[in-house]
């Protein structure tokens, strides 16, 4: 009797799984990678958890060369100490380009926390304001705006503070605040790279090797909305911008970063290779990159992205800085712009139809209208 | 065994269909029924409330033409403050605080060049306006119409009519500029379509089509049966100009395509309802086109009045209006430097022509109709015979 009762609550196991799986997959909603790809979304995290960590420690070493020279053209301000400070700052600066599309808006702590790209990089720097801050000695950073800190505000240090290099060693030399500015500048910009590491190589960045969901919060849709992001912001804020592409046509070189040093072009098309690098791995051999996930979901749109990355590439070598003579100059300005509309094709691409594929939310907030 | 593994099916069975019956039970009840075809009007709804949103466009409207009736007291021999009219186009210092208004005009205009030629525009206006001067070649000031001594228009020295130039150009640089370049420009095949926004009924990219219907001023039910442009309870500004296109007797008509653009607007914001992106882009062609050709032609009917007119005053209101028209072509950026999705259908080098023979810098009290003729030709021809 009593084998006969386990058999029928057994015979009835199926209904009850079955239920539970029902209630649960109903109730909660949670959104999911697609399902009809068999790749395994964690090593795809793992695979960019560890591509951020080799990646800062890249832009870190970058980083420390740059700042032994810097911190010996600040002691010792000279021409020769200068020149070789740029040269290593604007390979230092080309390299930090390639950390901006892992800004998660997570992990970073200084001030009030989100994201750290505006806190190292919001450009142009506000000259006239760290001028004033030189003179007035004001060189406690804590209460500086974004604009007047990070790589942009040392590359205005290095190269707008003079009419020429003879003129910028001069400042330095004449101005021990201007120096002692610089040297804080690069203290804080390295304690920021060094909080940035540390969570890419610690505990807290550990859930891309767990969680495999696409709900806010979740890697994918962090590491998707800060690439895409990144893109945008190059297209429009670095390229766009200072293209005059929202003033009419007209170009605003002011808005351009790297204005100071004439490195536009060359900090742009850095950044351009790293964004592709992220999108479709490149030189960065990823055990599984977002391209090849994209592609087992949708090979067609997996394939058109790739082959708008390659339309993009080729215009590059067109343009060379400084940005300055592109715009003067009737080819090189008709370059830049298509150059800018091939990106642009980029957009609903990796915006809209990519993120769509992956069940991933944009979340962040662009032109949102008025 | 054959028993148990029957009665394990059916159990399977009715499992699988449980979930399948509850699931499509719950879908059932939030889908509404798939709309097939697009509406009649501008409207469009989700879960019965609209979508349509674009105050801030109806508010800039009512802005400018807050303005166009401050500039119109000069057309009686009156006066205007510079100060004034340049806090209304920034909104500042409480120029609309009694309306409400929290938009402006200034940060819109295509360029912070044209902020700033429109702020001289007003210097210019209001300088002239109290001077006191009868307008006539080389002296800036009132010129009344003949037969109305107490109506007419204030020129500059060259017989340019300020309030047209800033009324015209500021349709292009602020209402047409937003239109092609920036809601319907590239960026919206990029727009979140997806996600119904924080404390709305749009996505992005429906809420950013409508703006960009709201900056042309036309009704959301227009019909051929409007033939009034002034019913400003209908249409406004560029909807004023389509419903003169419209009904024109002239020889720039351009019967229905007050019809034609809303049905136009209706296909594209339904294409994007139904996620249909190429749908959505041939509706935003018809759009900029028809944008353009509108621009164009009202140009020309105001060219072709000037060649007609006895009247001087009148003679150099049309010019200058049609100088307004042919500076808001500029709206739509001619080249690879434009952000519209479409490129233009004229060369905006030969409008630039058209604009040395009949412009900003020629004196018009001494313009021939041979001059009217010649630009009406560059500017015809810029089009390539797609005007």
């Amino acid at each position: 009797m009593k084998n006969i009762l386990i058999t029928n609550w057994m015979r009835w196991i199926p209904v009850y799984v079955s239920a539970l799986v029902f209630l649960v997959s109903c109730e909660e909603e949670k959104p999911e990678a697609n399902i009809a790809c068999n790749l395994d979304l964690t090593q795809l995290q793992t695979s960019y958890r560890s591509l951020a960590q080799e990646s800062f420690s890249q832009v870190s070493t970058a980083f420390s060369t740059a700042s032994a020279s810097i911190n010996q053209f600040a002691q010792s301000p000279s021409e020769t100490a200068l020149a070789t400070a740029q040269n290593d700052f604007i390979a230092a600066y080309a390299s930090f380009q390639k950390i901006q599309g892992l800004d998660l808006g997570t992990g970073f702590t200084v001030r009030n926390g989100g994201f750290y790209t505006p806190w190292l990089n919001s450009f142009p720097a506000d000259s006239s304001a760290l001028v004033d801050k030189v003179n007035a000695g004001n060189t406690d950073l804590s209460q500086f705006p974004q604009n007047q800190l990070g790589y942009s505000a040392v590359e205005f240090l290095l190269f707008g503070t003079g009419a020429d290099n003879a003129a910028i060693a001069s400042y330095f030399s004449n101005n021990s605040s201007a120096a002692t500015l610089l040297i804080n500048q690069l203290a804080y910009i390295q304690s920021i790279l060094d909080e940035m590491s540390a969570y890419w190589n610690g505990d807290a960045s550990a859930f891309f090797t767990e969680s495999a969901g696409t709900a806010q919060g979740d890697p994918l849709p962090l590491l998707v909305n800060a690439m895409v992001k990144d893109f945008e912001t190059l297209k429009n804020f670095k390229l766009k911008a200072p293209a005059g592409r929202y003033n009419g046509g007209i170009p605003e070189l002011d808005l351009a970063e790297g204005r100071y040093a004439n490195q536009t072009i060359n900090l742009a098309n850095a950044h351009y290779d790293a964004s592709r690098a992220l999108f479709l791995d490149g030189a960065n051999n990823l055990d599984l990159s977002l391209i090849e996930y994209v592609s087992c979901v949708d090979s067609d749109l997996g394939t058109r992205i790739q082959a708008q990355f390659k339309i993009v590439d080729g215009f590059w070598m067109q343009l060379s800085d400084p940005l300055s003579e592109v715009v003067e100059d009737d080819a090189q300005f008709e370059a830049l712009n298509t150059l800018i509309n091939e990106m642009q094709k980029l957009t609903p691409l990796i915006k809209r139809e990519l993120t769509s594929e992956l069940n991933v939310q944009i979340s962040f907030q662009d032109n949102d209208g008025d | 065994m054959k028993y148990n593994i029957s009665k394990l099916s059916l159990s399977l069975v009715a499992a699988t269909a449980i979930l399948f019956t509850s699931c499509k039970d719950d879908d059932t009840t939030e889908t509404p029924a798939p709309v097939t075809s697009a509406p009649e009007t501008y409207s469009f709804e989700r879960n019965g409330e609209t979508t349509v949103a674009y105050s801030g466009q109806e508010d800039r409207i009512a802005m400018l033409n807050a303005i166009g009736r401050e500039l119109a007291e000069v057309n009686s021999g009156g006066s205007v403050d510079a100060q004034t009219l340049k806090d209304m186009f920034a909104n500042e210092n409480g120029a609309f605080s009694s309306e409400g208004y929290t938009k402006d005009l200034k940060s819109k205009c295509a360029s912070s060049a044209d902020q700033a030629f429109y702020e001289e525009q007003f210097d210019i206006i209001a300088n002239i306006s109290q001077a006191g001067q009868t307008a006539s070649n080389g002296t800036a000031g009132f010129l009344a119409k003949e037969g109305s001594p107490q109506n007419g228009y204030l020129f500059d020295e060259n017989g340019v009519e300020p309030r047209q130039i800033i009324l015209k150009g500021l349709m292009g640089s602020v209402f047409y500029y937003r239109t092609v370049e920036d809601y319907l420009g590239v960026a919206i095949t990029g727009d979140d379509n997806e996600t119904i926004q924080e404390g709305k009924n749009y996505t992005q990219m429906e809420h950013h089509y409508d703006e960009a219907f709201g900056y042309v001023g036309i009704a959301t039910d227009l019909t051929n049966s409007d033939t009034d442009p002034k019913d400003q309870t209908r249409v406004n500004f560029w909807g004023e100009y389509i419903v003169k296109r419209h009904i024109a007797d002239d020889s720039y008509p351009m019967p229905g395509i007050n019809e034609m653009m809303l049905d136009a607007f209706i296909d594209g914001r339904f294409a994007i309802v139904q996620k249909d992106y190429e749908a959505r882009d041939a509706a935003i062609q018809r759009v900029v086109n028809m944008m353009e050709r509108v621009c164009a032609n009202n140009a020309l009917s105001y060219l072709e009045d000037a060649k007609d007119d006895t009247d001087p005053s009148v003679k150099l209101h049309h010019l200058s209006e049609a100088i307004g028209f042919m500076i808001a072509m500029r709206g739509h950026i001619d080249g690879a430097a434009s952000e519209a999705m479409f490129p233009r259908l004229s060369d905006q080098s030969m409008v630039d022509e058209a604009l040395a023979i009949i412009g900003l810098n020629t004196n018009l009290w001494e313009v021939s109709n041979t001059d009217i003729d010649n630009a009406i030709s560059k500017l015809e021809d810029a089009f390539g015979g797609n005007l």
